[in-house]
């Protein structure tokens, strides 16, 4: 069975992690992806760390790896009217170009959505900045974790009644950004199968952030107070917390979403007279007894093993689950049974577990992907190879630097 | 070529079915970019049970306002699958679609002959996307939330800066409704990633979309820190709550200031250079003691009170425009208003009004700007079972074609 994109083309311009997080959702899908990297200002990724043991160098950092499986590289000095115009022939064999420089990087160095249309008319281009491409922040410096703090996220996350709190777990900002990026490409080669015609996809990576809160906008619009951090507990529902369980930092996530759910809960509990009260069934009330309902809970849950207590619960039809370390969740069952984690082969570091999408699809994920390329590992593979450039040529300009 | 369509996903039909915040949100993200979307509802109380807002008197604006939010744009039919003859109406429907979103009791829909798996199998042209916790596979029934899908994915575990005790400082969710919003964009991307494969391989697929793998996902530098060198790197107090190095005021967190709270990255030495020369170039900087950045990230608690004394002179706003003059990526916290009133939201017009219960209620808008096949939002959503006989009657019709 083919992939779902086999025979697309990506000229790969982004860096960091939203674009590429995209782009390597792109190559597990099938998706031919070059990546057009500095070889001297090195994509972030590669020298931030973990560094592997057995490779230290640009080549061998976890956070590259995990955001590059399946792509090609080759290093161009943009700087570089030779190398510009090698960017331009890449595309030209390309079904779409996606970068994420900062505001005017991309045509300092004289390239732009109009020259790559000119070489391949239907070319789809992303493009995207930490607070959009237009306005008058365009130009602002950007990076994932504190944008979350603009975009209204962190002033709702924290303990209850509390200050705002870092909401970055999962680089957030970054890979929600990313995600959005991959269903606009998606969108785009729709469009562009059905009627031939290329488009330019654009976002702001602060905008996707706030676009996935809308309930605290509206409870703003509503009310007129302005929402603060709630901890876990939910304005709706009650009980949903996270409670203490057996053993130093362990928790179990018990959410109860109707009245026979909260008739299981008690019974599962042995019917405590203080929950057990008939008013109790009735969700304003729980609402209102929100503490004492909660310090039930959490003395009842505290001596007992998260997951066994969490499996009992779901047999009774009540959403619940372990709060997972992160060793729990390189073990995870469900993902592991999904082939959610894969295996990658590097020719310097060897094996190295890797997390993938949030799809499973029979035939198409699971696979093991070819692994994060090191530094201009495809450049004779991509110049002389793909493109057909003279052999002579390709030494030039690796000499003169306009390859490197 | 056929004339270029006004929207990407102009022809193409949806149906979603069943009930959920993340399926809503899948259904959203394809009809505003053109997709035919049919909402299936059991009664109204499916529609607004997974998305109800709390009692009180607020409760029916906020309500109306999630509803035309989630569910405008499309159409609606009321059909119960327990009923042998409406059962095989759902049938017949399903097999004029391109693709069937679903999310609900999937024990229920197993019991009923109606498992994905078996749709996926009768329907060999429909791309089939279930929204579950986590996955097909042996989790397939549990009861699904979003904190609970927070809480298993890893996320809930890093939200949140580290924290002075462990037994009064749960685990957090990040605000809203994360998973939910997360899979359903990713349901919504899945779905296209099936056009994609349909395209290639004249066959529909089954795109099994978990909650907890989407947002697991997102963790792939957390599970590269443990697997590559077992270490918080980066001092961010991932793996240990209590580490000093990943306080509030530390890299990506909140820092206190005169009106509020800001966020900074100062990861490489020009960004915290610019910080210094924002502060005044300050003497206490120039300790050996704090020349690298894993320096300060270990001797934070001295550098905090000279760094927060100076931020406390000064408001989010001063800090955020002095350091991104100097290109140091900071930004200020802002709740939902101040995000409303920023200039660059109001320079992109990102807010749009929603009108409910006469006045308008300011919304995120378009996140994704495609510029030939823009983003259109209907704000008025179906009266449910509104399209009951229009949509079945459809079913005896003649003609109905896939997209090119």
């Amino acid at each position: 069975m083919p992939l779902p994109l086999e025979g697309i083309r990506v000229a790969d311009f982004s860096w960091v992690v939203a674009g590429p997080y995209c782009t390597m959702g792109l190559a597990l899908l099938g998706a031919e992806v070059i990546k057009i990297e500095s070889g001297v200002h090195t994509d972030l990724m590669r020298r931030l760390p973990p560094a592997h043991k057995l490779d230290p160098s640009v080549d061998g950092s976890g956070v590259w790896h995990m955001l590059n499986l399946g792509k090609k590289s080759v290093t161009l000095d943009l700087s570089q009217p030779d190398a510009q115009d090698l960017a331009v022939e890449i595309v030209r064999s390309c079904d779409i170009a996606i970068e994420n420089f900062a505001y005017g990087v991309f045509e300092h160095f004289n390239l732009s959505y109009e020259r790559f249309k000119e070489a391949k008319p239907d070319i789809i281009m992303v493009r995207s900045a930490g607070l959009g491409r237009t306005g008058p922040y365009r130009e602002f410096a950007t990076f994932g974790p504190p944008l979350t703090a603009y975009t209204g996220l962190a002033s709702v996350t924290g303990q209850d009644g509390g200050a705002p709190d870092r909401a970055i777990a999962g680089i957030w900002s970054d890979h929600v950004s990313g995600l959005t990026s991959l269903c606009g490409v998606l969108l785009a080669l729709e469009h562009r199968d059905r009627t031939g015609e290329g488009q330019v996809v654009e976002y702001s990576m602060a905008e996707t952030v706030a676009g996935q809160i809308p309930e605290a906008f509206i409870e703003y619009g509503c009310t007129g107070v302005v929402p603060g951090p709630i901890g876990n507990r939910d304005r709706s529902l009650c009980p949903h917390g996270i409670y203490p369980a057996a053993g130093l930092d362990r928790w179990i996530a018990i959410v109860v979403q109707s009245e026979a759910e909260w008739d299981a809960l008690v019974l599962l509990m042995g019917s405590p007279a203080q929950l057990a009260r008939p008013e109790l069934r009735q969700l304003a009330a729980r609402l209102a007894a929100q503490p004492e309902i909660d310090a039930a809970i959490a003395a009842w849950t505290g001596p007992q093993d998260p997951f066994e207590l969490a499996a009992r619960l779901q047999a009774a039809g009540i959403s619940a689950g372990n709060v997972s370390n992160c060793d729990e969740l390189i073990a995870d069952p469900y993902l592991h049974e999904r082939g959610f984690y894969v295996q990658m082969e590097h020719p310097t570091v060897g094996t190295m577990t890797h997390a993938a999408l949030p799809w499973a699809i029979e035939g198409v994920t699971g696979r093991n992907p070819a692994h994060a390329p090191l530094l201009g590992e495809h450049n004779w593979e991509i110049f002389v190879d793909w493109l057909g450039m003279d052999p002579e040529r390709f030494s030039e300009l690796v000499a003169n630097g306009a390859i490197r | 070529m056929s004339a270029p369509a006004r929207r990407a996903l102009d022809g193409t039909r949806v149906v979603e079915w069943g009930s959920g915040r993340a399926l809503a949100y899948a259904g959203r993200q394809l009809a505003d970019h053109g997709a035919g979307v049919v909402l299936i509802e059991r009664d109204a109380a499916s529609r607004t049970a997974p998305i109800a807002p709390p009692p009180g008197a607020s409760h029916d604006c906020e309500l109306e306002a999630r509803v035309r939010w989630l569910h405008g744009g499309k159409r609606s039919a009321t059909c119960d699958p327990r009923d042998p003859a409406q059962r095989e109406q759902l049938l017949a429907l399903f097999g004029r679609a391109d693709v069937l979103l679903l999310e609900g009791n999937i024990a229920e829909l197993d019991a009923l002959g109606l498992s994905p798996e078996s749709l996926s199998e009768r329907f060999p042209a429909l791309v089939v996307v279930p929204i579950t916790l986590a996955g097909l596979g042996s989790g397939r029934s549990l009861r699904s939330s979003d904190l609970v899908a927070t809480a298993m994915s890893g996320l809930a575990f890093y939200t949140g800066a580290t924290v002075p005790t462990l037994e009064d400082n749960p685990p957090l969710r990040p605000g809203g409704y994360q998973a939910e919003y997360t899979a359903g964009l990713a349901a919504a991307t899945g779905a296209l990633v099936g056009l994609q494969l349909r395209r290639r391989s004249g066959r529909g697929s089954l795109v099994d979309t978990s909650l907890q793998a989407s947002l697991a996902s997102f963790m792939r530098m957390t599970v590269a820190y443990r697997l590559y060198e077992g270490a918080d790197v980066m001092g961010l107090g991932i793996f240990d709550r209590l580490a000093p190095t990943g306080k509030r005021s530390t890299l990506w967190g909140m820092v206190p200031c005169k009106d509020g709270y800001f966020a900074f990255q100062a990861s490489e030495q020009w960004q915290w250079d610019g910080l210094m020369d924002m502060m005044g170039d300050p003497e206490w900087a120039k300790a050996p003691e704090f020349e690298l950045p894993i320096d300060r990230t270990i001797r934070w608690a001295e550098i905090e009170p000279h760094f927060v004394g100076w931020c406390l002179e000064h408001t989010k706003k001063e800090i955020f425009h002095e350091a991104q003059a100097r290109h140091v990526p900071v930004f200020p916290c802002y709740d939902v208003a101040e995000l409303i009133a920023d200039e660059q939201q109001q320079a992109r017009a990102y807010f749009v009004d929603l009108p409910v219960d006469g006045h308008l209620v300011k919304v995120p808008g378009a996140v994704l700007h495609l510029d030939k096949t823009p983003w259109i939002h209907d704000n008025e959503p179906p009266a449910p079972g509104q399209h009951t006989a229009e949509v079945f009657a459809e079913i005896t019709e003649v003609g109905h074609a896939a997209p090119a």
